[in-house]
């Protein structure tokens, strides 16, 4: 169960990506290094959802969100009360899985009452992927998240909704969301400056589900034509087995960053193909034997691209032994399988894949593998080290391999070592391991059919070790901690004090101390980046403690002589200059699953 | 001046129970919030590396007016009445007069720096009954014709003092105080009628000192008098050659009217065009607003531990206002020559 079951809304509009800039090429770091600015060097972090309405969705199995229902139009906004949430990348090295933190959702009414609300569990975005073709930069790259929303409340006025009050109806624990994040601008004084398209859908989960993917049927990355590419997606059958629902909100390819569907997947067949040994890219010929269980109108998309879809009682013994696919349809009736279910229906994906580790600390993440979209027990997944941006052998170490129970999910215990500042200027290191049920003939992962790609990773920012330093050392020590974020998140400097001058600092005691001991989930937590390992913030705490408290509280203080602060907001942003690593990264991976169609 | 009518103050005076007097503690939590936006504003229009000392001396004045308002919220829970820092008519409009103002008194808008804007209405709000003169004179008021928020404030005191019970009636668990903001000394439960007066005389004290000196209980130089000391570029010292002690003889504020962003003053969304990342912004600065207010409702409401939240949403106003005042407004496609300024209003909706 997830957001492809009933009842479930759609929604969609706008989201604020006010990333900062200044702390993206992992070489500006260190001794000698020289920040870029980049097209939004005083960013916040902070995201937020910009004009999102309700623009579907299904109140009951069949039973489409139709013009005419209330819900439609209603505003889904994000706090009511809290600072905005943040969207943070893990590391400089790690740029392909940012993590949105401290989001509220909420549904509200046409006078601003909240409907419904829930926290978004911290999630980061997966399937990066160029979707509109080789336009260089963020605007041309869309991704997807996935997470569950929980604390969640219903307001009063939700019963005169029935979508609304359909989700609340069994009184959830939690609930699945999907969000389609796509066409980021960076053309700084338009409106849309640090901003995107945004996609999202939210419905039903079940325990035992993971957190952060929806456990379906996987539908692997392909080609509408060469230079273009097609997403995955996923489908998941409703359990009486009636009706089929696919998200392609992240499958199709675009031709503006507004989410126009490229006229070429205009149309997009849904069937089942004749045998495993279709692959994607096949050209099939028009009397094929190729069970069809729907066309899909792309132009305009469906609303966040959730199409729902009822079966023919008939096909029900070929999809549950034959791969689903999608399929363009060619003047001569002929079919081009332009992605089709993994390799025997199998999907394997790690769920808590994000780790921040502090030195020698063990972890855990936990895979689940599906075979049809049913728990697979008895699978044997493989697993592989590596180490990103840096020199040495990886110190974080998986087992060889795992076995999944009988729930289809296996545990995956990690240990580590500390890393001992290989790179410089930067703490600790991105490590990470690669995962798949299958293995080539010279031992590697092999990830041919598996719906996965080389970031399809579980990966972890392994943080140095930290003696805490001497009483005398302790002020020397804080400053070197945190003199790099003055340079590198120069939005800290703005809003507070000159990071990189403790006398600047001494007078915000209280709300560094408030900001500093945060739980990591609070969106007010500080450092943004949330890439100080413990013992150093511990270390910045300690001298924060130890600061005389002023005597009349936060005001009230003699002027402090303060260096002169540089005109940060003044910075100017420099235009998207040469690709991104969001965008070299989604490129490469595009040319990769390319490579591999022709290879087969 | 800030008028107040006498009427108001009569109304005070002559009440004899905690229900009669709670509607005017609400306006009076509305007119010490009411001063912030005006305050914030020329903060904002301050560059972030110029005139920062003035911006320290206006920032620590936002910071006791907040406190003022939180006070004024204890005194309220205090009394056995929800503050209502939500209600639809909390928020004044700019330009326009304070809340408890009467009409034909102060207009306050929302205005980039300057010397007049402290020396015409920032000085005005905060000004004493009778200002001690330092080696310079103002015109004293006639006292007949209306009242001033130190003798609103006096008059509650004195009502309170009267009610029959010395213990107030209200949830003691609603009381905010919150040490790692502000010291216990200065933000403390409200439980009896003697907490009561001892807050409300020190609202008035810090705003603008006592009938004898500049200066607070605590020594500071009341809000009144460091207004006056931007205004004539010196800080207030003590000087035993002058005669009331003082003179504004200390170290200098050196204004640099190149470092004030000329931003709009009162600015209407409406004159932003759509398209322009400075409306953007402005919705951002008033959706942040709107949280603020929010976070400090529920803090008020019973849940004080949720001043942290709403200190860290007042830092993100900060942020975002700092942000949109940077930007030049453009209006019909045409830039003004102004650049953009905050908005005081709530926005539901982010966009």
């Amino acid at each position: 169960m997830s957001y492809l079951d009933s009842p479930r809304i759609t929604f969609g509009g706008r989201f604020l990506c006010d990333v900062p800039t200044m702390n993206n090429a992992a070489a500006g770091f260190g001794p000698g290094g020289t920040p870029q600015a980049g097209w939004n060097p005083v960013g916040s972090g902070a995201f937020d959802f910009l004009a999102c309405t309700v623009t579907g969705g299904e109140a009951a199995p069949g039973e489409p969100v139709a013009a005419g229902d209330p819900a439609l139009g209603l505003a889904v906004v994000s706090t009511a009360d809290r600072s905005s949430a943040k969207l943070v990348d893990l590391d400089p090295d790690w740029q392909f899985s940012s993590e949105v933190w401290g989001l509220t959702v909420r549904v509200i009414g046409p006078g601003g009452e909240t409907l419904f609300a829930g926290r978004f569990r911290t999630a980061g975005f997966r399937d990066l992927w160029p979707r509109l073709g080789s336009t260089p930069g963020l605007g041309g790259q869309g991704a997807s998240f996935t997470s569950v929303l929980e604390d969640l409340e219903f307001g009063p006025g939700c019963g005169g909704y029935p979508v609304l009050a359909a989700l609340s109806a069994t009184r959830p624990a939690r609930l699945s969301i999907g969000l389609n994040v796509f066409g980021v601008l960076s053309q700084s004084g338009r409106s849309t400056f640090a901003t995107g398209s945004l996609t999202g859908c939210i419905g039903p989960w079940h325990a035992g589900e993971p957190l952060s993917f929806v456990a379906g049927r996987r539908l692997e990355m392909g080609q509408l034509a060469p230079g273009a590419s097609v997403g995955p997606s996923v489908a998941a059958l409703s359990q009486d087995g009636a009706r089929l629902t696919l998200d392609l909100g992240n499958m199709f390819p675009i031709a503006d960053p507004a989410g126009t569907a490229d006229p070429r997947a205009a149309s997009i067949g849904v069937g089942v193909l004749p045998g495993e040994q279709v692959r994607a890219g096949a050209i099939l010929p028009a009397d094929a034997a190729f069970p069809q269980i729907g066309t899909v109108s792309l132009v305009p998309p469906p609303p966040s691209g959730i199409v729902s879809v009822t079966l023919d009682p008939g096909i029900a013994p070929a999809l549950a032994s034959r791969p689903l696919a999608l399929f363009t349809t060619r003047a001569d009736g002929r079919r081009l399988v332009i992605s089709r279910e993994t390799a025997d229906g199998l999907y394997v994906r790690a769920d808590d894949f994000i780790h921040r580790i502090e030195a020698g600390e063990p972890a855990t993440a936990t895979l689940h593998a599906r075979r049809r979209g049913e728990p697979a027990d008895g699978v044997v997944v493989h697993l592989a080290a590596g180490r990103r941006g840096a020199p040495g052998a990886p110190v974080l170490t998986p087992p060889a391999q795992v076995k999944t129970g009988l729930d289809g999910t296996a545990v995956v215990s990690l240990t580590t070592a500390d890393p001992r500042s290989p790179r410089p200027g930067l703490d600790g290191v991105i490590e990470f391991v690669g995962y798949s049920p299958r293995l080539k003939a010279d031992g590697s992962l092999d990830l041919a059919g598996t719906g996965l790609t080389q970031l399809d990773v579980i990966v972890a920012h392994l943080r140095d070790g930290y003696p805490p330093p001497s009483d005398a050392d302790l002020e020397a020590a804080v400053q070197r901690l945190l003199k790099p974020y003055a340079t590198h998140y120069p939005i800290m400097t703005a809003q507070l004090a000159d990071l990189g001058d403790l006398d600047a600092l001494r007078p915000w005691r209280a709300a560094l101390l408030l900001a500093m001991s945060r739980d990591i989930e609070d969106p007010n937590y500080m450092p943004v980046t949330r890439d100080l390992s413990a013992p150093k913030r511990a270390t910045i705490l300690r001298w924060l403690n130890g600061l005389p408290a002023e005597p009349a509280g936060m005001s009230r203080r003699p002027v402090v002589p303060r260096r002169a602060v540089h005109d940060l907001i003044a910075v100017r942003p420099e235009p998207e200059a040469g690709p991104d690593a969001k965008t070299e990264a989604a490129h490469e991976v595009a040319e990769q699953v390319a490579e591999e169609l022709d290879r087969r | 001046m800030l008028r107040i009518d006498r009427a108001v103050v009569d109304q005070l005076a002559r009440a004899s129970s905690a229900t009669e007097i709670t509607g005017l503690v609400q306006q009076a939590v509305r007119l010490e919030f009411a001063t912030i936006p005006p305050y914030i504003t020329a903060m904002l229009s301050l560059k972030p590396d110029q005139n920062r000392d003035i911006w320290w001396a206006i920032h620590d004045i936002v910071v006791d007016e907040m406190l003022h308002m939180l006070i004024g919220c204890n005194l309220l829970n205090a009394l056995g009445a929800r503050p209502g820092l939500d209600d639809a008519h909390f928020l004044p409009e700019y330009p326009g007069p304070l809340p408890l103002g009467i009409g034909s008194g102060l207009v306050v808008g929302l205005e980039p720096f300057s010397v007049p804007l402290l020396a015409n209405v920032f000085m005005a709000i905060e000004e004493p009954e009778h200002p001690l003169t330092f080696r310079s004179a103002f015109a004293a008021a006639d006292p007949a014709q209306f009242a001033t928020i130190g003798e609103f404030y006096r008059t509650l005191s004195r009502t309170i003092l009267a009610l029959p019970d010395p213990v107030l009636p209200g949830d003691a668990a609603r009381q905010v105080v919150a040490p790692g903001w502000y010291p216990a000394e200065r933000l403390f439960p409200i439980l009896t009628t003697a907490d009561a007066a001892r807050a409300i005389e020190q609202i008035v004290e810090e705003g603008e000192g006592t009938s004898v000196s500049p200066l607070d209980p605590d020594g500071d130089v009341a809000h009144y008098y460091r207004f006056e000391a931007i205004v004539k570029d010196h800080r207030l010292i003590r000087d035993d050659s002058a005669p009331n002690g003082f003179s504004f003889s200390g170290a200098p504020y050196s204004f640099q009217p190149d470092g004030v962003w000329p931003l709009t003053p009162n600015q209407d969304p409406g004159d932003l065009d759509a398209g322009t990342e400075a409306r953007r912004r402005l919705t951002q600065f008033q959706v942040t607003f709107a949280r603020l207010l929010n976070a400090l409702q529920r803090c008020v409401d019973g849940d004080p531990g949720y001043l942290d939240a709403a200190m860290g949403v007042m830092f993100e106003l900060k942020l975002a206002g700092q942000r949109l005042v940077a930007l030049p407004a453009v209006k019909n496609g045409v830039p003004t020559g102004l650049n953009a300024g905050p908005v005081f209003a709530r926005a539901p909706v982010n966009e």
